[in-house]
């Protein structure tokens, strides 16, 4: 679109578009209202509660993040094309999360099992949080100990056999988990 | 049209200036980078305990004071728009400075808190939780010294009334840069 096609929708700006006509009053107000928000999503979780938490904490991150985009960069009068661009954007994200998620959020599946599968089971959650004082607790290391205990391609003989629990790790090995 | 403006401004296929149009599609790919970052970090938090436990050493009065530092920024910067939309390039560079001492004060507190966890053994190659700290805070970092660079060059033309477009600009760089912070903040800092 031209400038001058532009032209007869009112005052262009030095770029050639229109502009925002807002006081400095208004964006001192959607700042003000961020602060509250900002305030909130810090008092939420202090209140324990895990849903509270998740509201407060990520649902408002994504008001800010949304008043933000509307009001600083103007997002509510730009082109729609830039809209859909953005959107294309966070599509690709969400693609990339599927792709890996199958595979990072899954410990087992009928022909495999992860060699670090016993993270994350209940039993070393337990035997994680459970224990006593770990500050500095260095979890990788804990990691890198139980590694050799569970190869790839032998869990499954292992687990049939029952020939590998507690071994080196001393937690019980991961179950068998069917149904993927 | 009293100065030759540079193609970026002139041009607009799309209606939207071409200058404007690229650094929206350089966002795009910053969506793509940070994305993969806060979904991986969302992916590895449910499934793997310690890391749980490891957030539960971050610093909250930090993570909250550079979140006020950095909103506070914002609001600087699209004065600074604002002030650019008027033709009035010194007050648009006033408020770019204000927007860059946000930023100087963000690295400031970031600098103070990662000493405080270095001394306290949380370094990079403590564990994965660490690591990942590192790297998405230490990465967001970089782009808050790259905006508060831009904001710089752009304010010294400003000064002589030159290029006022480009304050909408980097504005929205900075903007975006904050965006990204709001969901770092929460990760990192408050759901523990």
């Amino acid at each position: 679109m031209s400038q001058a096609a532009d032209a007869h929708h009112g005052h262009l700006n030095s770029a050639g578009e229109h502009g925002p006509h807002h006081p400095v009053s208004y964006y001192v107000k959607i700042w003000a209202l961020l602060l509250v928000l900002l305030v909130i999503s810090i008092a939420g979780p202090m209140l324990g509660n895990k849903v509270l938490t998740l509201v407060t904490a990520f649902g408002i991150a994504v008001v800010k993040a949304l008043i933000v985009a509307a009001f600083f960069m103007h997002l509510n009068i730009e082109k729609k094309f830039v809209w859909y661009m953005l959107l294309a954007m966070l599509l690709a994200v969400v693609m990339f999360f599927l792709g890996t998620a199958a595979d990072v959020m899954k410990y087992d599946g009928s022909h495999w099992t992860k060699p670090t599968s016993y993270l994350y089971t209940e039993e070393f959650k337990k035997a994680f949080s459970g224990g006593e004082e770990h500050e500095g607790h260095d979890a990788d290391e804990f990691d890198s100990k139980a590694l050799p205990n569970v190869p790839y391609g032998e869990t499954e003989s292992h687990k049939a056999q029952g020939s590998h629990k507690s071994e080196g790790h001393g937690l019980p090995a991961a179950e068998p988990r069917h149904g993927t | 049209m009293a100065m030759v403006q540079p193609i970026a401004t002139r041009r607009s296929a799309t209606g939207i200036p071409t200058g404007k149009l690229a650094m929206w599609w350089l966002l795009g790919s910053e969506i793509t980078i940070f994305g993969g970052l806060l979904v991986s970090y969302i992916m590895m938090r449910i499934m793997y305990a310690p890391w749980a436990e490891a957030a539960a050493h971050t610093n909250t009065l930090a993570g909250s004071i550079n979140t006020f530092v950095l909103l506070t920024s914002s609001l600087f910067a699209v004065l600074a728009h604002h002030a650019a939309e008027q033709k009035n390039g010194k007050l648009a560079a006033f408020y770019l400075w204000l927007t860059i001492g946000g930023a100087l004060t963000f690295l400031v507190v970031k600098g103070l808190e990662w000493t405080n966890e270095i001394r306290h053994g949380f370094t990079i190659t403590a564990n994965s939780f660490w690591s990942f700290y590192y790297t998405a805070a230490g990465l967001h970092g970089l782009h808050v010294i790259a905006g508060a660079t831009a904001m710089a060059i752009v304010s010294f033309d400003c000064l002589r009334g030159k290029n006022l477009q480009r304050v909408e600009l980097v504005g929205i760089y900075w903007h975006f840069v904050d965006i990204v912070w709001i969901f770092l903040f929460p990760l990192l800092y408050i759901a523990k």
